[in-house]
């Protein structure tokens, strides 16, 4: 085992409460000492839980949480222990402490710590943090993507925030040649092998159905999942709605 | 509680675990990627314009996201054809058809029983998916991470993602099923990542004055049913699935609140309703399906109630998983002087059911 795994493997079982007391403080403090390995910790999906979570009681912690992150802390013992929420049935176990965060007040700050992870490959695109009150120069970055012109990819200082209507030429039948990640051939998609399901549009209420299951669905799936749902077919029909049914 | 066994170390724990993510046993690159590349579609700001392709069709849809203050903003505009688009601004959803003329609106009170999460990958998922080694490569002149999660059986799809890799956002990706054959394809061809959005990028792009506003009314508060609360269990899921969350949802429809199981392989996810009132697909259309892109639904009478399952996953997974759901009585009848709470989860205390192979949603308190 490395001693990367053994860290790795230390810190999984003290979330998991199975490490002894002694063994946590060192890896505690470890974790407050090594950025190394506090980053590698960071990209999962713990921030992201907490960034979609709901307001759970607010507490003044994130403010402190954040004053000492900056400070890059040590494992201070007179600190306030921060108070842990009763647990919600549905966060997994090593989700429960952050409940104790003020996660309403903490999500800008959360999402603060993550931009300036040291090191985080987003510093070097957005080192300037989205601080809620900071909206001078809205566009971070613009990514423009036109088979045509293979340098068109640009960094644009300022810009209007919205992008405009007038989008570039989409790639249909397949992207630029000069893509070498591209799989070795390019298959339309195939139409839906299943014949028999008619290509009707969705009634209104499925597509609501649609939308309370892509809150747990996967975030790379949402925007086909969406739009999926508001796709015409030549079978056009007006949708069922409640109001028509009752 | 049984995670608190050190005390001292907890208030640098709480600092700790703000800096840090949960916990992967595998430390593969590309699952790093896919969580990256989740945590900035859901977090960051950004506009663009993507090609989706489907069932050999294809159609150009913009996007903008936004995230301010707690509250999510999206709105999906189709460039082509009907102008359709899809808007959320935090509670409030709306479809505006100007094919249609007209507006469906609908409030979603953001569920207190049923928190926002998306899978997590972990050390379950490598025996359900092959991920392939990491590909740095170009994609349209952009440096980028290509992954690619293959399924090693028929039970789920595959995915493939072009992460751009300086704003991870997902440039391409792909789903295909496990014998290669994409099915959809999303292709941004442009992209912004933006400190700010203005509230207007998410109103719609006509005047929705003259269209017939049709409202899909919110659930009354919760009735006591009868019965008293049922606990909803599956008897055996197709492998690799679990319940991980349960919750309750307000469906239109239906005039309480419906259970709401969620089952995941750590990449798909499948959502089960439970005691539908209405089905989504019309009456007398039980056992319906319907493959939208990605998604699959799928409407079943199962053991008296109509049950709607809705994932990221074949017909075959979302019909074998519907037909698995089972009611089980609490060992204590529920009290009519005890108020079931809205926000409460379903299953306050799932009785254990020793036959049950699936994993209970929350872990269990000693």
């Amino acid at each position: 085992m490395s001693e990367q795994d053994e860290r790795a493997s230390q810190l999984s079982a003290m979330f998991d409460g199975e490490l002894p007391d002694a063994e946590c403080e060192l890896v505690a403090r470890r974790l407050s000492r090594d950025p190394e390995l506090r980053r590698s910790w960071s990209n999962y999906g713990l921030i992201g839980a907490v960034l979609r979570s709901e307001p759970l009681a607010p507490t003044q912690l994130a403010p402190r949480v954040r004053a000492a992150l900056a400070n890059e802390p040590a494992v201070d013992p007179a600190a306030q222990p921060p108070q842990i929420a009763e647990r919600p049935l549905h966060l997994p176990r090593w989700a429960v402490p952050v409940s104790g965060v003020g996660v309403a007040a903490g999500l800008a700050a959360v999402a603060v710590f993550w931009w300036a992870m040291p090191g985080d490959p987003n510093v070097s695109t957005a080192t300037v943090v989205p601080s809620a009150q900071s909206v001078a120069a809205p566009l971070i970055e613009e990514i423009v993507i036109a088979p045509a012109a293979p340098a068109a990819a640009t960094m644009v200082a300022a810009a209007p925030a919205v992008a405009s209507a007038a989008a570039p030429a989409p790639v249909v039948g397949g992207p630029a040649a000069a893509t070498s990640g591209e799989p070795e051939s390019y298959v339309t998609p195939r139409p839906n092998p299943r014949s028999s399901a008619p290509a009707v549009p969705l009634p209104a209420q499925l597509a609501s159905f649609v939308e309370a299951h892509s809150a747990v669905s996967a975030p790379m799936i949402r925007h086909s999942v969406i739009s999926a749902t508001m796709a015409v077919s030549e079978a056009e029909t007006t949708p069922r709605v409640e109001a028509e049914d009752r | 509680m049984r995670f608190l066994v050190c005390g001292s170390w907890r208030q640098a724990l709480g600092v700790v675990l703000v800096a840090c993510g949960p916990l992967l046993a595998s430390a593969d690159e590309g699952l790093e990627w896919i969580e990256r590349m989740n945590q900035a579609l859901v977090s960051r700001n950004y506009s663009g314009t993507f090609l989706h392709e489907r069932g050999g069709q294809s159609e150009s849809l913009q996007v903008h996201h936004r995230v301010r203050g707690g509250q999510i903003s999206e709105r999906l505009a189709s460039l082509d054809g009907s102008g359709r688009e899809f808007i959320r601004r935090g509670e409030e959803v709306i479809y505006v058809l100007p094919d249609q003329q007209r507006l469906i609106s609908e409030r979603r009170p953001r569920n207190a029983s049923l928190l926002p999460r998306f899978p997590q990958l972990d050390e379950r998922s490598a025996g359900l998916y092959v991920v392939s080694p990491l590909t740095r490569t170009r994609l349209t002149a952009r440096d980028v991470r290509l992954v690619s999660i293959t399924p090693r059986d028929p039970f789920r799809y595959g995915y493939r993602a072009w992460i751009d890799s300086r704003t991870h956002l997902p440039l391409k990706t792909e789903l295909f099923d496990n014998e290669g054959n994409v099915l959809e394809r999303v292709t941004f061809t442009s992209l912004s990542l933006l400190r700010d959005l203005p509230d207007e990028a998410f109103n719609p792009a006509v005047d929705t004055s003259a269209f017939q506003q049709v409202r899909l009314e919110p659930p009354r508060p919760r009735i006591q049913r009868v019965t008293g609360p049922q606990v909803w269990n599956v008897q055996s899921l197709p492998r690799g699935f679990r319940l991980t969350q349960r919750g309750e949802q307000s469906v239109p429809g239906s005039e309480s609140r419906v259970p709401h199981l969620v089952f995941s392989d750590g990449l798909a996810s499948v959502s089960v309703f439970i005691g539908v009132d209405q089905p989504p697909f019309g009456p007398g259309e039980a056992g319906r399906e319907r493959r939208m892109g990605a998604s699959t639904a799928y409407s079943a009478f199962v053991n008296g109630q109509h049950v709607v399952v809705v994932g990221e996953v074949p017909v075959r997974t979302a019909r074998l998983i519907a037909s698995q759901i089972r009611a089980a009585r609490p060992a204590a009848p529920a009290e009519p002087g005890s108020p079931a709470e809205p926000s409460a989860p379903a299953a306050p205390a799932a009785p254990s059911k020793p036959a049950v192979p699936t994993q209970p949603a929350s872990p269990v308190e000693p």
